[in-house]
């Protein structure tokens, strides 16, 4: 166990700053893996609309999180 | 979003990314980014130090503000093993699938919003479209007391009424020096050989790069410094101080160009 990790342990979840850092840092992975996660369905040809329906949100979300991040990236055309 | 974005601006924002990884941070909050635009050159930097909140102060603020948890153990602490995740994520997509940049918060990600609605509020626009410079970024930073960025300013004993205001009134100083800078005659041959720069191919264009981008930098620097002094040194006094270090830039691009015979 890293320092960082046993000082989560001692001051466990009751800690509100603990306990809030965690959300937050789970939006982030979230974050990371639904970009993760959208780029390998882009890349295997999935459709907006398809990605949509499997993420439960609609395609105009979907649309303007990732189609100009992944163009900016050089991962789409325009 | 970034688009509309100055370069300065953009630096900022990539400065705010290796601040945060140069600290262990696995994100990139409002914090780095007031520590970001404090560090940068211009009006925004130049403000902050006035009010007390210079780059050494705020980076010090900073380091003993953070929880000293990064991602990791905070997710551990809620029965998450990132490390498993990565792991597993890593196996199947390979090792780049986790390198990158670190990710924003959400609060920085309204500032960055709400910095585009600073710059409109505040007319900075340029052939109609709206432009993001620094000191529309700081304006952003300091709508949230909420954020780190907002305690850390707090603590450092910052008026963010007064911080605003500081920033309006050297936004109209340095719009007056413009209007007196594109006055001037070697502001003129300046756009002159930027039009004849700009329309010459590429194959042309790469024979006179250096002296191009030389121009560009001094340029930049320049009006960096003019920025930087606008509102505590009289105006002709700036703006000669300006000219005096374009017109040789110039000069040596419009030869290139007769030499290039373009």
């Amino acid at each position: 166990m890293t320092e960082a990790t046993e000082l989560a342990a001692q001051l466990g979840t009751k800690d509100p700053r603990v306990g809030l850092q965690a959300v937050a840092a789970l939006r982030r992975l979230l974050d990371r893996l639904e970009q993760l996660h959208v780029d390998n369905a882009r890349d295997s040809g999935w459709l907006w609309q398809e990605i949509a329906g499997a993420l439960g949100v609609t395609k105009q979300a979907v649309h303007a999180k990732h189609a100009q991040r992944r163009r900016a990236q050089g991962k789409e055309e325009n | 979003m970034f688009e509309r974005f100055t370069d300065m601006s953009r630096r900022v924002i990539m400065r705010a990314q290796e601040e945060a990884k140069s600290l262990g941070h696995s994100f990139v909050g409002s914090e780095h980014l007031l520590l970001a635009i404090a560090q940068s050159p211009g009006l925004a930097s130049s403000v902050l130090a006035e009010a007390g909140a210079g780059a050494d102060r705020v980076r010090a603020e900073v380091t003993s503000r953070a929880l000293h948890l990064d991602d990791d153990a905070a997710l551990a602490a809620i029965g998450i093993d990132l490390g498993a995740i990565r792991a597993s994520t890593t196996s199947v997509f390979g090792e780049d699938a986790w390198r990158g940049e670190p990710t924003w918060t959400e609060l920085a990600k309204q500032v960055m919003q709400d910095a585009y609605e600073e710059a409109d509020a505040l007319g900075a626009t340029y052939n109609g479209v709206v432009f993001v410079g620094t000191e529309h970024l700081l304006l952003g930073v300091v709508r949230h007391e909420e954020g780190v960025a907002g305690q850390v300013l707090s603590a450092l004993r910052v008026d963010v009424i007064a911080l605003r205001k500081a920033v309006a009134d050297r936004v109209n100083d340095v719009l007056e020096l413009r209007s007196v800078a594109d006055g001037e005659p070697i502001e003129q041959r300046n756009k002159a050989v930027m039009q004849r720069v700009g329309k010459l191919g590429p194959e042309d264009r790469s024979r006179i790069d250096e002296p191009i981008r030389e121009l560009d930098r001094i340029r930049l620097d320049a009006w960096g410094e003019v920025v930087a002094g606008a509102g505590r040194a009289p105006k002709a006094e700036l703006v000669d101080a300006y000219i005096a270090k374009l017109r040789p830039a110039v000069e040596a691009t419009e030869r290139a160009l007769q030499h290039a015979g373009f």
